[in-house]
């Protein structure tokens, strides 16, 4: 009988796990996958998206098993905040990378070392430098449409910030009307729309067909334009990677040494299985991997587990202008502004960056105009193409800090249905980031001026992103951070944690690029480990 | 991303929810034939599908307190229809609560108030008989329906005259002349108009 079952065991077939899993399989390594979540084709997602009542929740489609409870699923969380949502988070085969709207920046140089520039949050042990040829391999891996001429960071006009060391694999797309007029009349006011990468695809690539316009960035690309986590572990499998999906891994065993020797899981009837590997990795996003470490008292040393979590406060505001945009027209994301991104008075004021959302909302804007406004009839469809027409919305995305109170713990109230506990989910808008509205209303007001707004706008002050960082952090020192640089974890030489929870801090910007970036540089490390 | 600005729909109608209540009262026999009826007066339409009005019947008819009595009575007073702008702005009180009860799954696709988790009335009724997405069908393409190339989308929309711009718009390298080099201090009455939390369209 084999000493192992596996050379590695990936817990979590998300897009990061299937990246470190594709690495090691192809440097020789047996591999097996385990994933809590089904297995969900592309077509079924948007077919459950357009059968749904629900348009907006873009977790729903795939699906609430009772066995792979989301952060979604009624109760699960047991949330304690003064934020108006939580993020959405799909246990899936793809992961959460499915439902992205697979917005891909690459965080600035300082972003990864703020304590050291502005004197706030914690820097990352790596460096842009690190991690510059793993972005430029996940910008291949993911198939980015961008612009290597803009400078990203609103702090180098004129010059192309961050430095890469290879062009995007594709153009930009086209320029929305939309974003064509903005642009236009904004510029006076200094605000500047500046192409949003994205690993939406401009023309074929690897397979893939330039997007058309659907308007369906999120759950899923109904022509798979845009990448998916699932396209991940298609190349895992097709490495040879062997793949488990509907399988909860709930227990690790270690050794006198903190080595794992063992893990089991629960399939989605309670039949359980135990599996011996040479190296576990827990790719399960911020959520569901602290909590496994939680519930087997793993990785206790620093204290750190399952803290500091962050999840990009932000601010929405929708106004109507004076002339017909139409936004929806094209993609979900194109253009934003970036000069508030790497301002001098980081210490002071969170960096943040504002995307002109361009997301078609006619039938949520039909339901505001029946329930408020109380139409009928011919105003009732006058009122839709004037509001549909001429309302846009802008998405500020700020960073917030690691602090300790804010995250998760587990909820011993709460089980599902393979008795497995619930999350306690604890987050507060801090000073810090109250301390950008101002700014953020200064600006809001300024395209207001520029865009010829008469009316009031709705706004939404402190929601925030599908995006989850913090809850694992890595850092140099073992006391004061779960992994190391190279994603191992302090406390046991063979468990390594691939996931967002591991940034000890957030820029202001999509997490998910640099997400796959430090699972390319991790599983780069992990295939070549002997 | 995404879009919790997504929470901001939800968040919007809970201002002012409609008053669905359970019912247990029974339907009349010929409802059908009367949501259809008062349907087509309500939306405009002769070719309405039956089926969905057979299906917002009996959504309706499970969630609103004596639909069959209120459906009759919203009927009287819509009439023939013949002048549906004069019926349509002569409703009050329960009838027009009704009337826009049914617009709703009709111009939406779905009953109730849908939100971002699992805990709603929410029920969805239709996606391609939304009669929202039709009545801007000619400029937006129904979301995960496009039949355009790819970059359509560059070009001004239908029926929109779109003001002189450089040609070089269109190139995302393209940086306006009067760019200013820094963000400008906004007038105060623009202030005003973005920084009331809450405010909504009425």
């Amino acid at each position: 009988m084999a000493e192992y079952d596996a050379d590695v065991i990936v817990v979590g077939a998300g897009g990061f796990g299937s990246v470190v899993a594709q690495k090691s399989a192809l440097a020789g390594k047996s591999v097996i996958m385990l994933e809590a979540g089904p297995e969900i084709p592309y077509w079924k997602v948007v077919e459950n998206w357009r059968s749904s009542p629900r348009k907006d929740n873009f977790v729903e489609p795939y699906g609430d098993p009772p066995w792979a409870p989301s952060s979604y699923t009624t109760g699960y969380l047991n949330v304690d905040t003064d934020v108006k949502r939580w993020p959405g988070t799909a246990r899936v085969v793809g992961g959460t990378s499915r439902h992205w709207t697979a917005i891909t920046w690459r965080f600035l140089p300082e972003d990864f070392k703020i304590k050291s520039n502005f004197g706030v949050g914690i820097d990352w042990p790596i460096s842009y430098d690190d991690l510059e040829p793993y972005y430029t391999e996940a910008e291949y891996f993911l198939g980015v449409s961008g612009l290597e001429s803009d400078d990203q960071s609103g702090s180098h006009p004129g010059q192309a910030y961050p430095s890469r060391s290879k062009p995007y694999p594709m153009p930009p797309e086209a320029k929305p009307y939309i974003i064509q007029r903005m642009q236009m009349r904004m510029a006076d006011k200094g605000l500047r729309i500046i192409h949003a990468p994205s690993a939406r695809a401009s023309r074929n690539y690897d397979g893939r067909p330039a997007c058309i316009g659907n308007n369906l960035c999120q759950p899923e690309c109904p022509i798979s334009a845009k990448f998916s986590g699932l396209m991940a572990v298609d190349r895992a499998r097709a490495a040879g990677v062997q793949l488990r999906s509907e399988v909860v891994v709930d227990r690790l065993e270690k050794d006198a040494s903190g080595k794992i020797t063992s893990l089991s899981y629960q399939t989605r009837h309670g039949e359980r299985h135990t599996l011996k590997a040479r190296t576990y990795v827990i790719a399960g996003h911020a959520l569901e991997t602290p909590k496994l470490l939680l519930m087997n008292e793993l990785a206790t040393r620093s204290g750190q587990v399952g803290r500091n979590l962050m999840i990009h406060i932000g601010h929405l505001c929708m106004m109507r202008g004076e002339e017909a945009l139409w936004q929806g027209r094209g993609q979900y994301g194109h253009g934003t502004m970036m000069q508030r991104r790497n301002m001098q008075d980081r210490d002071k004021i969170p960096a943040f960056t504002m995307a002109l959302w361009n997301e078609n909302y006619t039938s949520q804007f039909t339901d505001i105009l029946l329930k408020e406004k109380k139409q009928l009839g011919k105003p009732l469809e006058s009122s839709i193409r004037d509001v549909v027409s001429r309302t846009f919305l802008n998405l500020v995305l700020s960073e917030d800090l690691p602090e300790k109170p804010n995250g998760i713990t587990l909820n011993s109230n709460w089980k599902d249905s393979l008795g497995l506990p619930g999350l306690n989910y604890r987050y507060r808008v801090s000073d810090y980031s109250k301390a950008m509205l101002p700014r953020i209303q200064n600006d809001n007001a300024l395209i207001a001026q520029a865009m010829g707004v008469k009316d009031p706008a709705v706004n939404i002050y402190w929601m925030c992103h599908d995006h989850l960082m913090g809850t694992v952090m890595m850092g140099n020192d073992a006391a004061t951070s779960v992994v190391d640089k190279n994603l191992r974890c302090h406390d046991h030489s063979n468990l390594f944690l691939v996931t967002t929870g591991v940034y000890p801090s957030s820029a202001s910007l999509n997490p998910t690029l640099t997400g796959y970036a430090i699972a390319m540089r991790a599983g780069a490390y992990i295939a070549a480990e002997g | 991303m995404v879009l919790s600005r997504r929470g901001l729909i939800a968040w919007l109608s809970s201002a002012a929810p409609l008053s669905f209540m359970l019912s247990e009262q029974v339907v009349a026999a010929d409802s059908d034939d009367l949501i259809l009826k008062v349907s087509r007066i309500i939306v405009g339409r002769v070719d309405l599908d039956p089926g969905i009005a057979k299906r917002i019947g009996e959504i309706l008819s499970g969630r609103v307190k004596v639909f069959g009595e209120r459906l009759s009575s919203l009927a009287a007073a819509l009439g023939d229809g013949k002048d549906r702008d004069g019926a349509l702005s002569g409703l009050a009180g329960d009838n027009l609560d009704l009337a826009l009860i049914i617009a709703q799954p009709w111009y939406t696709g779905h009953v109730g108030t849908p939100s971002e988790h699992y805990q709603d009335d929410a029920v969805f009724v239709t996606y391609l008989g939304a009669e929202a997405h039709r009545l801007v069908a000619d400029v937006l393409p129904w979301p995960s329906y496009s039949t355009g190339a790819p970059g359509w989308w560059a070009d001004a929309p239908a029926g929109v005259s779109a003001p002189p711009m450089p040609r070089e718009i269109v190139d995302w390298t393209f940086v306006p002349q009067n760019l200013s080099s820094s963000v400008a201090t906004a007038e105060p009455r623009f202030l005003a108009l973005v920084d009331s939390a809450g405010a909504t369209w009425k």
